[in-house]
């Protein structure tokens, strides 16, 4: 009797194999990247048109597209510009421009993140003019984030 | 008195590029770039001279109306001028060979053979002056005359 139970004892203990269990909470970090991004298309060259008035204008659209920025930011487009034509004999023709709605400060136009496409629209308004020629100028369009 | 308009030929250019020009793209983070703005303006103007005109027996002078540069936009160093062909006789409707001499003059007296003109507005008044001593010399009848306004655009003087 007591060799049978002295067999059976010893297999007990061998299956009471201990494991190791954490016993507190344990932070894991998750983090990722996004890049800001964006891509703003402007005409190369805007033709003014006469108009029933006799002025001279066109309208510009700026395109806005694939905009991703961080919270609080937007795009900022703005011009650089003596705001006169020029024509080839020296006559001179003053414009200006009008800015795309809904924009504030010296910006022409205004964009958000947004994965549509965005499109604003400016005018270049210039006067009567005084004399007939070929009139040209050069305006430069500065994109920020701001 | 009425007038007569001669208007330029050319219209105002509408400037319409009908050319697909590729886009000008800015991206992240930004930066600038320089687009072109122009216009081609033709140049335009319109004259005034004087219509049809009825000579009073025995007048010696009559209103023969204006030569006038009503509107303008011409190339800088540019002007309008208007030349003047006239016979200087008026013709006897019954026999072309009975006259009655006559001169076209502006109002100091000048005998109008062309002007040139820049600035809309600006005008020259005209008359026909006969003298008594043609008056007194002409048959009788009806007697005319055609007289030829030429316009041109030309370098200014």
């Amino acid at each position: 009797m007591k060799r049978i139970a002295s067999v059976l004892l010893a297999g007990i203990i061998l299956s009471a194999v201990p494991v190791t269990a954490s016993a507190e909470g344990q932070d894991t970090r998750v983090k990722f990247e996004v890049d800001p991004s964006y891509t703003v298309i402007i005409p190369p060259e805007i033709i003014l048109d006469p108009q029933s008035d006799g002025t001279y204008a066109k309208d510009a659209a700026i395109t806005a597209s694939d905009v991703r920025l961080k919270y609080g930011q937007g795009i900022t487009v703005a011009l650089e510009s003596d705001y006169t034509l020029t024509s080839d004999e020296g006559a001179e023709l003053a414009y200006s421009v009008i800015p795309a709605n809904n924009v504030s400060g010296d910006a022409v136009a205004q964009f958000k993140t947004d994965t549509a496409d965005q499109t604003a629209v400016i005018k270049f308004q210039a006067g009567v003019p005084e004399f007939s020629g070929n009139y040209k100028d050069t305006v430069t369009f500065v994109i920020s984030v701001s | 008195m009425n007038k007569k308009y001669i208007a330029a030929a050319s219209a105002a250019a509408v400037m319409v590029s009908m050319i697909s020009v590729p886009a000008f793209a800015v991206d992240y983070p930004g930066g600038s770039q320089d687009t072109r703005i122009s216009t081609a303006i033709e140049p335009t103007y319109t004259v005034t001279i004087p219509a049809d005109t009825t000579v009073a027996f025995n007048a010696l002078s009559t209103d023969f109306g204006a030569v006038t540069l009503e509107s303008a936009q011409i190339d800088p160093g540019k002007a309008v001028k208007v030349e003047l062909d006239a016979s200087g006789s008026l013709k006897n409707a019954a026999d072309a060979d009975k006259t009655i001499a006559y001169t076209i003059n502006t109002a100091d007296n000048t005998a109008f053979t062309s002007a040139s003109y820049q600035t809309a507005g600006d005008t020259t008044a005209l008359k026909i002056d006969i003298t008594q001593e043609a008056w007194d010399a002409a048959f009788a009848g009806s007697y005319s005359d055609t007289v030829t306004f030429t316009v041109s655009y030309v370098d200014a003087e």
